[in-house]
């Protein structure tokens, strides 16, 4: 019979064969990291890559904004405010009216005389027939900057928004009068009136001599005329001025859309 | 297994015909393009990760075969007559902690009993043997109860190292890995977003592995130790139940 402490002993060794569950757990860690590189495309990021390479915005349709040098106020929009109303000057509308010219000037024989200055008025002046221009308080298009509270990307071309837009695909380009000077060479061959609405995305690369490449439209307006109009802008551009200096790649590509109005 | 992996390539290059490169794919390019220190980090932590898992899995299933043992052990404990039938079906039940709180008590209550008849042999004049001490008895049970709980728990405390270190090796690799990016925009002066952001969530991969590494091991850790904690109080039921058993019929 052997004693307690022997009996303790015994019970005391371990077996562990750690060596079984230890290639089990290699097995799964390598199972999952197989299971992270073959990953479905796009499962993780919940909002699609493509969302991050939109950095600034383009426009081209509708009028041009104010010019401010390349740094565009996106914050301060022109607001319209009223105009105090005026005190109406009582005789400037009531006046009695002018008197009938005369019915005939005997001329005189001799001496040829010079025609008069004043040419009296055939008619009466409308305010005259007592119908008084309807005067209220007037709108005015008014360029005073308001603060709304949000605060400008500082760096875009500085065109007004009727939802155009187009995008670089550089996080920050250097120089935006370049941008500016682009935008008025492409316009030049652009109308942006066709008859129909419409927008269309283009894409091209500017090479850094200036011109221009791998011109493809990214998606259409759904009319051929209107993606011909906005190809042919671009393809009539032989060559836009060379890439800036400070600009360290070789070449730009935009992504530029054309939004077309009635 | 092999299906799963089938599966994943099938996926894979159904998304690559839709677009181009995914999420897995970049952190790869990362993990292959980042310094030989996070590698180094990263590598730490899989070895953490893999060993917490293999001790995991093997304490899992060593407490299922535990509990099975012990409740037929018990079962047996409790339906017998005598120790001598119990100590017989010890063998087969070897991994039970209370199999060994027996063995020794039984030892120690045979020891005890030999030497009682031997003192007693020269007057029988008393059916049935007795107890010397009680106080060795439950000593010997005592001694045998520490000896399981440590057996018990052996390892158990790698997966509280796992859980509280491995957040911190993966903040280091991150850190380090952040100051490299930081280096990178010095060089080349420039802030653009294109230059800091690889940098950045290369780094912080190291924290993202560190937690995944940390994670399940708090999570087994605290399953663990609750199961350890009830097989003590098994066994102190245990030791209780043979100390009375013997009481009754020793004394």
């Amino acid at each position: 019979m052997e004693s307690t402490t022997d009996i303790l002993r015994e019970r005391a060794k371990r077996d562990d064969d750690l060596v079984r569950t230890l290639g089990i757990s290699l097995g799964g860690h390598g199972v999952v990291i197989a299971l992270v590189v073959f990953f479905p495309v796009g499962f993780l990021d919940a909002s699609g890559t493509d969302d991050l390479d939109e950095v600034m915005t383009i426009s081209l349709g509708g009028p041009a904004g104010p010019s401010l040098g390349g740094q565009t106020a996106l914050a301060a929009r022109p607001v319209q405010e009223v105009i105090p109303l005026q005190e109406a000057d009582q005789d400037q509308w009531i006046q009695p009216p002018t008197p009938e010219p005369p019915e005939m000037t005997i001329p005189e024989p001799e001496a040829p005389r010079r025609p008069e200055r004043d040419v009296p008025s055939e008619s009466a002046p409308e305010e005259s027939r007592g119908r008084m221009p309807t005067r209220g308080p007037e709108l005015r298009e008014g360029n005073a900057l308001a603060e709304t509270g949000s605060t400008g990307g500082g760096l875009g071309l500085s065109a007004g928004g009727l939802g155009g837009a187009g995008y670089l695909e550089v996080g920050d380009f250097c120089c935006p009068e370049y941008l500016s000077t682009m935008m008025e060479l492409i316009r030049r061959n652009w109308n942006h009136r066709q008859g129909y609405t419409g927008g269309l995305m283009m894409k091209f690369t500017i090479e850094r001599d200036g011109s221009l490449i791998g011109i493809e439209r990214e998606t259409t307006s759904g009319y051929f005329a209107l993606d011909q109009s906005a190809e042919r802008a671009l393809r009539l551009i032989d060559r836009l001025p060379p890439l800036p200096s400070r600009f360290p790649e070789n070449d730009l590509t935009v992504h530029l859309s054309f939004q077309y109005e009635r | 297994m092999l299906t799963l992996g089938y599966y994943a390539i099938a996926l894979q290059s159904e998304a690559v015909g839709a677009s181009g490169a995914g999420l897995g794919g970049s952190v790869i390019e990362w993990v292959a393009r980042s310094s030989p220190l996070s590698k180094t980090v990263l590598l730490i932590l899989l070895l953490f990760s893999v060993a917490s898992w293999a001790i995991a899995l093997r304490k899992m299933w060593e407490y299922r075969r535990l509990e099975r043992q012990t409740s037929s052990f018990l079962d047996v404990f409790r339906r017998s007559t005598k120790f001598s039938e119990v100590q017989s079906v010890c063998r087969s039940l070897i991994h039970s902690p209370l199999v060994g709180v027996f063995q020794a008590g039984y030892a120690e209550l045979n020891a005890q009993l030999r030497q009682s008849g031997e003192s007693a042999g020269a007057t029988p004049s008393e059916g049935r043997p007795t107890l010397r001490s009680f106080e060795a008895l439950d000593r010997a049970l005592l001694r045998a109860s520490a000896v399981e709980a440590n057996k018990l728990e052996h390892r158990v405390h790698l997966l509280a190292t796992t859980a509280s270190i491995t957040p911190f090796i993966g903040l280091f690799g991150t850190v380090m890995g952040i100051v490299d990016a930081f280096v990178g925009i010095a060089e080349s002066g420039s802030t653009s977003l294109a230059v800091v952001a690889p940098g950045i969530g290369e780094a912080l991969i190291a924290t993202a592995a560190g937690l995944a590494a940390a994670i399940p091991a708090v999570y087994f850790y605290n399953h663990l130790t609750n199961k350890v904690k009830l097989y003590l109080s098994t066994m102190e039921d245990f030791s209780l139940e043979f100390l009375n058993i013997s009481e009754r019929n020793f004394t």
